[in-house]
């Protein structure tokens, strides 16, 4: 059996994927320009064109050619653009990247996790609002809704009582989780600039991390997560769908893997839409 | 040596020792750069006379398995398999299948020894533990895995 084992472990090997070009290309360039940057320069220089960055990263972006007179205006966070608890009065609620809590005066604290819905198959399908399921002081199910496997745990602390469930439940009921957008043709101008003045409102870290971002867009079956774009929204979706991959470079000083963000976006009848935060 | 050419070198190599812990593409990727960028800026303190690919392939790990316990982490469900799978999934779906339950930890040990063929001493230099540790690992790890196995009745 062990040598049988260890001639199918070699086998398995034999047969692991290496990277694509595509992905050593992007790793190359990512590596190479993560080491373009100034050594010697005045620290008072480097805070001015810090200053500068983000608005010539959203122009080259956006236009390909840099603007000279460019204001970047944060638009406000979109109700239905989450996901996460709508704002309530006496719950705080914290947003940071795939993860949502809402936590009450009283104690109870609800948190849920979101990952792409292809990341998980299986789940059942729900619809909003959600519904508090039954159970003792600690409650849990996992959905799938739009583009996002939904993980929630309630947490419902000390003597349960139906005050306390009718609270949670109202609370559950303000968890927002952004449907699949009933997407426009469009090409991939304007995905650029719209994902930079949407990022300053919903970027989970640093607003200081975001200077410098620059983005780059592919749109349809030319997207690098085409295929789990199709498994979270279906092929219509995911062909109309641009995806926005945007690079951090302070952030890329400290690491790669968090300095690189990606969304899908598509055009809707109000604008654009933010559909799934893929990375 | 140049960046650029120390990448070309070593890349492929690098992500594979990345995506065998991790069973991802898009982590393997991440994993696998982190280790150049880190690589890269502190390749002025690396002893030339020493090869570099065992020092690039151990950032590399040791980012997959953080990488693959955040995803864990993210999802917030201990009793949840690893979110682990191979893309495409292995021809043999059953060693696949019983990969998958090996911890990270155990995993990076298979796929460094089988795999990525270093030895156990090179394997516990790469994964900064003891030999003893290394050993024990890779023993545990095909002990699981024949279990699992037989389980299965393959």
């Amino acid at each position: 059996m062990s040598d049988d084992l260890e001639r199918r472990l070699r086998e398995a090997g034999h047969r692991l994927p290496g990277p694509t070009d595509l992905e050593t290309r992007r790793a190359r360039t990512r590596l190479l320009a993560s080491r373009r940057r100034p050594r010697l320069l005045p620290v008072l220089a480097a805070a001015a064109i810090a200053a500068c960055a983000f608005g010539v990263g959203y122009a080259v972006a956006s236009g390909g050619t840099p603007k000279t007179k460019l204001i970047v205006k944060p638009m406000p966070a979109r109700l239905d653009a989450g996901p996460g608890f709508l704002p309530a009065p006496d719950w705080q609620t914290t947003s940071s990247g795939n993860r949502a809590t809402a936590t009450s005066s009283t104690g109870v604290r609800i948190e849920a996790t979101f990952v792409p819905a292809s990341q998980r198959p299986g789940l059942p399908q729900a619809i909003l609002p959600f519904r508090l399921p039954g159970g003792g002081n600690v409650r849990h199910f996992a959905v799938h809704i739009g583009a996002y496997a939904v993980d929630v745990t309630v947490t419902l602390k000390g003597r349960l009582t139906r005050v306390e469930e009718a609270v949670a439940r109202l609370e559950l009921g303000r968890l927002v989780v952004p449907s699949c957008p009933a997407a426009q043709r469009t090409t991939a101008d304007g995905a650029s600039r719209y994902v930079l003045g949407w990022l300053p409102t919903h970027y989970a870290g640093n607003a200081s991390d975001l200077a410098g971002a620059h983005t780059s867009t592919t749109l349809g079956r030319r997207m690098l997560r085409y295929r789990e774009a199709v498994a979270d929204c279906g092929v219509r979706v995911a062909n109309r769908s641009v995806e926005v991959d945007v690079t951090l470079p302070r952030v890329a000083k400290v690491s790669a893997s968090l300095s690189q963000l990606a969304y899908f976006v598509a055009r809707i009848g109000g604008g654009w839409t933010v559909w799934e935060r893929v990375h | 040596m140049e960046l650029g050419a120390i990448f070309d070198r070593h890349w492929p190599r690098v992500w594979r020792a990345a995506y065998a812990v991790c069973g991802d593409r898009e982590l393997a990727s991440d994993a696998a750069q982190d280790a150049f960028v880190r690589a890269g800026a502190a390749l002025h303190r690396f002893d030339r006379s020493r090869p570099i690919e065992p020092w690039l392939v151990r950032i590399a790990v040791n980012r997959a398995i953080d990488l693959v316990r955040a995803r864990r982490r993210e999802v917030g469900e201990d009793a949840l398999p690893e979110p682990f799978s191979f893309d495409p999934p292995l021809p043999d779906e059953e060693l696949g299948e019983a990969l998958r339950r090996l911890g990270p930890d155990r995993r990076a040990v298979i796929a460094l020894h089988y795999w990525l063929d270093y030895t156990t001493p090179e394997i516990a230099e790469i994964l900064g533990v003891p030999l003893g540790t290394v050993n024990s690992r890779l023993a545990r790890a095909l002990r699981d895995l024949r279990l699992e196995l037989e389980a299965r009745n393959v």
